[in-house]
């Protein structure tokens, strides 16, 4: 699953140093053990549930309008239980 | 055992993202029950309620792929058939969602990460699907990967605009307009 982190600027932006920033602190909160493994609500639980990459790219979006973008690749396995 | 001489003739997705209907042929020696697992092996299968009397209904209890025996009182079939409970996009589909929710609570400790840079910003959307959906930034957008998501332009193309910029699912392209 990708998740695109992305922020908005009306000027034109030539670093990505603060989309990776936002990306980066995305990325810490969801590889926090509690997110490691999650149940969706449909009862299917996953597991191994992390962030495991990261890009960033700055889009020219419009005239006189740019996007500062981290993408970050999410990564989970279906858990293989028994059924209840 | 010997193994059951019943045989699954029939195993289909109820298309509720949780029961199967199950056709059995052959006669029983005693009742008829079923096993189900994640994995086609028997040993790690367990036993699932089942109603009705041909077909048969079992409750997986959650969608994916399902591997399932007969049994009788001979034992249970050597061979597990399967099945797949709900759409691949509707698990894809409720990652996404999970993901964003899971986000969306996460947005005062985003904002403080933000905060570094920006004193006074605010998270303003976590969205499941394209680019389109976000309107207001900071945002983030879980990508929607539908198995039928050919192109969109995104994130905010229009017809005037002097740039187009296009997303086949997970890979990211750039194009001039022509």
């Amino acid at each position: 699953m990708v998740i695109s982190c992305v922020l908005l600027y009306n000027t034109e932006v030539s670093e990505l140093k603060e989309a990776l920033q936002f990306g980066g602190a995305v990325a810490q909160l969801l590889n926090q053990p509690a997110y490691v493994d999650i149940t969706l609500d449909s009862g299917l639980p996953l597991y191994g549930c992390h962030v495991d990459s990261a890009s960033a790219q700055i889009y020219p979006v419009d005239e006189g309008t740019w996007s500062a973008t981290a993408n970050l690749m999410w990564a989970g396995e279906l858990l293989l239980v028994k059924p209840s | 055992m010997p193994g059951t001489g019943l045989v699954l003739s029939s195993l289909v997705d109820a298309g509720d993202n949780n029961h199967a209907s199950i056709t059995v042929l052959g006669t029983p020696n005693g009742s008829i029950s079923f096993l189900a697992g994640r994995t086609p092996e028997v040993s790690l299968a367990s036993s699932v309620t089942a109603t009705g009397t041909g077909p048969y209904v079992v409750a997986l209890g959650n969608p994916g792929c399902w591997f399932v025996w007969v049994q009788d009182g001979d034992g249970e079939s050597v061979t597990p058939a399967a099945v797949w409970i709900g759409g691949i996009d509707s698990i894809l589909n409720d990652i996404g969602t999970k993901l964003r929710d899971i986000l969306w609570s996460l947005a005062p400790g985003i904002e403080a990460a933000l905060r570094k840079i920006y004193p006074d910003v605010t998270l303003k959307q976590a969205c499941f699907g394209y680019d389109q959906q976000a309107d207001q930034y900071p945002a983030i957008v879980v990508w929607k990967p539908s198995a039928d998501y050919t192109w969109t332009t995104a994130p905010y193309g229009n017809s005037s605009g002097s740039r187009w910029l296009s997303r086949a699912s997970c890979c990211i392209t750039r194009k001039s307009r022509s």
